[in-house]
């Protein structure tokens, strides 16, 4: 073999050695790298989002005192509106454990919620997540169901020391049962690939044949607990549209999701509490 | 051969994870409107137009990898498709004798879309028949390929300042 040809060959060798090794090294090696290198990087976005949250501080540094004192003005009616709701929820609460005792039915499950700042948004053709500035320190778990003031935002996909991703309930990745509001029948649903420049969408699966459906009445979309992620009637979305599914006995729909999904700026993770007997 | 010399492939590995963090950073911006931006060939083409051969490879993987810890995908998969293209520049560099950097615009915009349309094969199986992400497909690579045309002078510009300040005996682009 000529002396020009192993040089170009060599390139080559490298590669297939490269690969040899890549393939011969642990998982538990890469995973550790993997991680090494996320963690790397995560500083940089949670200082990018912090910065963010500062300018948005400095922007409403210069509102007026007028625009401040109507801010309050509008709070305080909201507060007044939550303490009867809270007042409602109270009752409610003792009458749903009142109806366990004497049904002798296992309890709901309860959570507990930790809200969290988005510090990354990732969202391309392939996949849809957000990152947020809370993980393993704030005692964030895999498969979390993750929620705003909107409905559902999507699940806890991976958690870092102090960053978690969160797979969006937009994308292709994400399924889950839930039922159409006023219908207790389950139906799956699962994120859509979505168009560039138009409002997020995903997909209903299993939906009975005696549901209507037109487009003057959308019907409402909320989670179901058979999942076992979510509350039930948390909202998801509008099933707008409906067509024969592949298999001849469902039909499947399309549901329009909230746009307000694309700008999350902060969102509730949802921690299962553990039941006392 | 100095310190700085010896060690100017870390610099242009630092240029590599600058251009990473303002893609991530603009493509975030990007996300309301389901856009996305790719420039990854950049990445590939600054160490083949400034190092050695081995100083590159270790550029190349290394920017993989970081690429890779921030995806869900099978880790390791960008390290190897960079190293593939790099090889695959790298060879046709000696056999056009300096035709790749002559035409090192073209070779990129060339490299980034065979990568995303790799990509788009790999990780897209299941929707490769589906019209709509085609359609968005060819959004975002028309999209990327106009801001890579805008910045690729920028980023060879700034990385060969960067390896010319430590590397002053080494003939740049030989």
């Amino acid at each position: 073999m000529s002396k020009s040809t192993s040089s170009t060959l060599k390139p080559w060798y490298v590669l297939f050695v490269f690969l040899l090794i890549w393939g011969i090294v642990p998982v538990v090696s890469k995973s550790f790298s993997k991680e090494l290198l996320y963690e790397f990087q995560a500083p940089f976005w949670v200082a990018s989002s912090k910065i963010s949250d500062l300018q948005s501080f400095w922007a409403l540094k210069i509102h007026s005192r007028n625009s401040l004192i109507e801010t309050c003005r509008d709070l305080a009616r909201l507060n007044a509106a939550y303490e009867l709701k809270l007042q409602e929820n109270t009752y409610l609460k003792d009458e749903v454990l009142r109806l366990e005792n004497a049904l002798n039915i296992p309890p709901l499950p309860e959570y507990q919620t930790e809200v969290a700042r988005v510090c990354r948004r990732d969202r391309s053709l392939w996949w849809q997540q957000i990152m947020i500035r809370k993980g393993k320190d704030y005692g964030i778990i895999p498969g979390a169901a993750v929620v705003y003031r909107g409905g559902v935002v999507g699940k806890i996909k991976e958690v870092f020391e102090h960053t978690s991703v969160v797979e969006l309930v937009t994308s292709k990745r994400f399924r889950v049962a839930a039922h159409l509001e006023g219908d207790d029948r389950p139906v799956t649903y699962q994120g859509n690939l979505n168009m560039a420049f138009s409002g997020p969408k995903g997909q209903l699966f299993n939906i009975p044949e005696d549901v209507i459906v037109t487009a003057e009445k959308p019907r409402k979309l909320v989670s179901s607990m058979l999942g076992g992620v979510f509350p039930d009637g948390l909202f998801i979305g509008w099933l707008t549209e409906l067509e024969p599914g592949s298999d001849g006995l469902f039909m499947q729909g399309t549901i329009e999701l909230e746009n307000a999904l694309l700008n999350l700026s902060e969102v509730a993770v949802l921690l299962p509490l553990k039941q006392e007997n | 051969m100095g310190t700085l010399e010896k060690h100017s492939w870390f610099f242009v590995l630092l240029g590599n994870i600058l251009l990473i963090f303002l893609n991530q950073l603009v493509s975030e911006w990007m996300s309301p409107f389901g856009l996305y931006l790719y420039v990854d060939s950049l990445l590939i083409m600054a160490p083949i137009l400034l190092l050695s051969y081995t100083g590159g490879f270790w550029v190349v993987v290394l920017s993989g990898l970081f690429i890779d810890a921030m995806m869900p995908i099978p880790y390791g998969m960008h390290a190897i498709l960079y190293l593939v293209a790099y090889n695959i520049l790298y060879g046709l560099e000696h056999y056009y004798n300096g035709g790749v950097i002559k035409h090192a615009r073209f070779s990129t915009l060339i490299t980034n879309t065979a990568l995303m349309l790799l990509l788009a094969v790999l990780i897209g199986r299941s929707l490769i028949f589906s019209a709509v992400y085609w359609l968005n497909f060819v959004i975002n690579i028309g999209l990327s390929s106009l801001i890579m045309l805008a910045i690729n002078q920028w980023f060879y510009a700034l990385q060969t300042s960067i390896v010319k300040s430590l590397v002053r005996s080494k003939q740049l682009y030989e």
